[in-house]
């Protein structure tokens, strides 16, 4: 029996860590310039954190940064002081990151060459460039998700929300969450093996323990 | 490999990414593009706008009732009615504007006109257009997708850049004219239209099928007719339009004649499609020697620089079409059962056209990669100067 792994710890989580933002909200409507100024500051590096983990590395990252707070400025006027600042930011991120996916499947784009990540490989040490090529092979096969699956993965398992602030953020039932949730791990077991870098790392992970042979003393740890 | 050990890696791997450092971003050049600062850092008002403006808002408040302007201040522009109009009668001064006005709060409708001085209206976080003297506009939709409709002379728009393909467009005539981030000038004459784009691409196509057209890509000025089809792409056509070589210089800064068409910045006359950052390179690098644009035909490469956006097109559908045929044909699979397959494509053309090699990432298998390797060479696409690369997402099932 698989023991329930917990959220990760909220080294990345920071939804808990940034104030309500009523006080903040209500200075960007009333035209405080500054005010807007120390939402963004406050909320920046959250957000693009997100929105590389749900784009895997895109190029267009700082574009996207932008335009979440583009939307944010925009929409701040139906902001309810019900959701926390935190959460709705990370809706409208969200939202964003999608409606950019969608833009990119349905036109052809222009491949501008190796990225600067590609090229700064030959500088890195073995185990710097094992760890970044898995991390990208994590994220090609977090790309074969489906948006809903994804988003959730990207959430719960990089971002450290619970499934209850998931649901605030996505807009769907706790229960439609952690279904999500399951099938995207699910969906992701399943593929790994077909990722050269990932296989590699399951191949060279020490077993847990060998089964004890049938007959055997079962171990036992000394008191 | 255990269940036990392929989930151990994939914990692995999460946990990998999610210790990952964040690459590094530019935060001061994001932070100077948002609304709040954008309004904030805005060039000052020239001193002599305050007591024309004042005047003009109380002649129309008084004679016309309906049309009326409040201006007051630029960062709390608030326009009452349908209309706003700016003097008239004040000397023009080289350069000089109007404060701006706020067009998050004008009506969908609104009717700007620009007396001797250039307009502008500021969508707070999302774009700017600036009316040259003498010229007329219409909002035609606000929101996600600010439109404005060119009714006389010239418009330079300059607008924030997104990750959405079009939040902004200007139509003259029959002509639209989509930008995304970009800093371009409509102008619009008796017998044409002309478009210039200093920073940026726009998408120039006809009115009623938004989304079509031809991509234009700074540096370059193009003449279109009325109906958006386009016309020669020299610079004595765009003299005859009204247009004259300006450097870059904006419409605000160029007034219209009195026929009410205007100067483009008239910088290299290149229409281009998007193409590989080398070609750019080289197209920006002649145009700043300046020994590209006045060149003699017979001394120049015949072929475009860049396709059209229908060979584009054509070109990538065709690649796609084989690699769907070749998924089809090549992949193993037992009967009813049904295989999927996400990947992207890259491909590149050669100058005399054809497809040069096909790659995808993550790969097909050598069977399916093979069979498209041996049917691109039936492909024929544009003849260009420096070929083209397309890279496109694509899924494919069995």
């Amino acid at each position: 029996m698989e023991a329930r792994r917990e959220p990760p710890a909220p080294e990345s989580a920071t939804l808990s860590v940034v104030s309500d933002g009523s006080d903040l909200v209500a200075r960007c409507r009333a035209g405080e310039p500054a005010a807007f100024r120390q939402l963004f500051r406050e909320h920046r590096t959250s957000v693009t954190r997100l929105i590389h983990r749900m784009t895997g590395g895109s190029p267009d990252l700082e574009d996207l940064v932008q335009e979440t707070f583009v939307q944010v400025h925009r929409s701040l006027g139906s902001f309810r002081s019900e959701a926390r600042l935190g959460t709705w930011i990370y809706r409208i991120a969200i939202n964003v990151v999608l409606m950019h996916r969608r833009a990119l499947r349905s036109r052809p784009s222009f491949a501008p060459g190796p990225s600067d990540a590609q090229l700064d490989e030959a500088d890195l040490p073995d185990e710097q460039l094992a760890r970044r090529r898995r991390v990208a092979a994590l994220y090609r096969l977090l790309d074969r998700l489906s948006e809903k699956k994804r988003t959730v993965y990207v959430l719960h398992e990089l971002e450290g929300l619970s499934p209850t602030d998931i649901a605030k953020i996505v807009g769907a039932p706790v229960l439609t969450v952690r279904t999500r949730l399951f099938y995207a791990r699910r969906s992701l077991l399943a593929d790994l093996a077909g990722e050269p870098a990932l296989a590699a790392l399951a191949d060279a992970l020490p077993p847990l323990s060998d089964p004890a042979p049938a007959g055997a003393e079962p171990h036992k740890e000394p008191a | 490999m255990t269940p036990d050990r392929i989930d151990r890696a994939l914990r692995e791997a999460t946990r990998e990414a999610r210790t990952e450092q964040l690459p590094k971003v530019d935060w001061t050049a994001i932070e100077e593009q948002l609304p709040m600062t954008r309004v904030h850092t805005l060039p000052p008002r020239p001193p002599t706008f305050r007591p024309w403006l004042i005047a003009a808002t109380f002649a129309l408040a008084g004679s016309a009732g309906a049309y009326a302007v409040t201006l007051v201040h630029p960062h709390a522009a608030q326009v009452a009615t349908t209309r706003v109009s700016t003097p008239t009668t004040a000397p023009a001064v080289p350069g000089a504007t109007n404060a701006d006005v706020n067009g998050d709060a004008l009506a969908v409708g609104a009717h700007v006109v620009a007396g001797d001085f250039a307009q502008s209206v500021v969508h707070a976080g999302h774009a700017r257009w600036t009316l040259a003297p003498h010229s007329e506009g219409t909002l035609l939709a606000s929101g996600d997708i600010v439109t404005v409709r060119l009714d006389r002379g010239s418009v330079t728009s300059r607008v924030v850049k997104s990750s959405r393909t079009e939040t902004f467009a200007i139509e003259a005539a029959d002509v639209r004219v989509a930008a995304h981030g970009t800093e371009f000038t409509v102008s619009l004459g008796a017998d044409g239209v002309s478009v210039s784009v200093t920073e940026g691409s726009v998408l120039v196509g006809p009115r009623e099928e938004p989304g079509q057209g031809q991509l234009l890509i700074s540096p370059a000025a193009k003449r279109y007719t009325r109906t958006g089809l386009p016309l020669a792409d020299d610079s004595s056509g765009l003299e005859a339009l009204g247009g004259r070589r300006a450097g870059g210089r904006t419409a605000a800064e160029n007034a219209p004649d009195g026929s009410g068409t205007t100067g483009a910045a008239a910088t290299s006359g290149r229409l281009a499609l998007e193409a590989p950052a080398s070609v750019k390179k080289l197209g920006a690098r002649k145009n700043a020697t300046g020994a590209d644009a006045d060149a003699a035909p017979s001394e120049v490469d015949q072929r475009p620089s860049d396709p059209t956006a229908a060979g584009l097109e054509a070109a990538t559908a065709s690649v796609l079409r084989l690699t769907q045929a070749c998924f089809k044909e090549r992949t193993i699979a037992g009967e009813g059962v049904r295989v999927t397959a996400q990947t992207s494509v890259t491909f590149r053309t050669l100058p005399e056209g054809g497809v040069k090699r096909v790659v995808f990432e993550p790969p097909l298998s050598p069977a399916v990669q093979a069979c498209v390797n041996a049917g691109v060479s039936a492909i024929q696409t544009d003849a260009t100067r420096n070929g083209f690369q397309v890279s496109h997402s694509l899924d494919l099932e069995r």
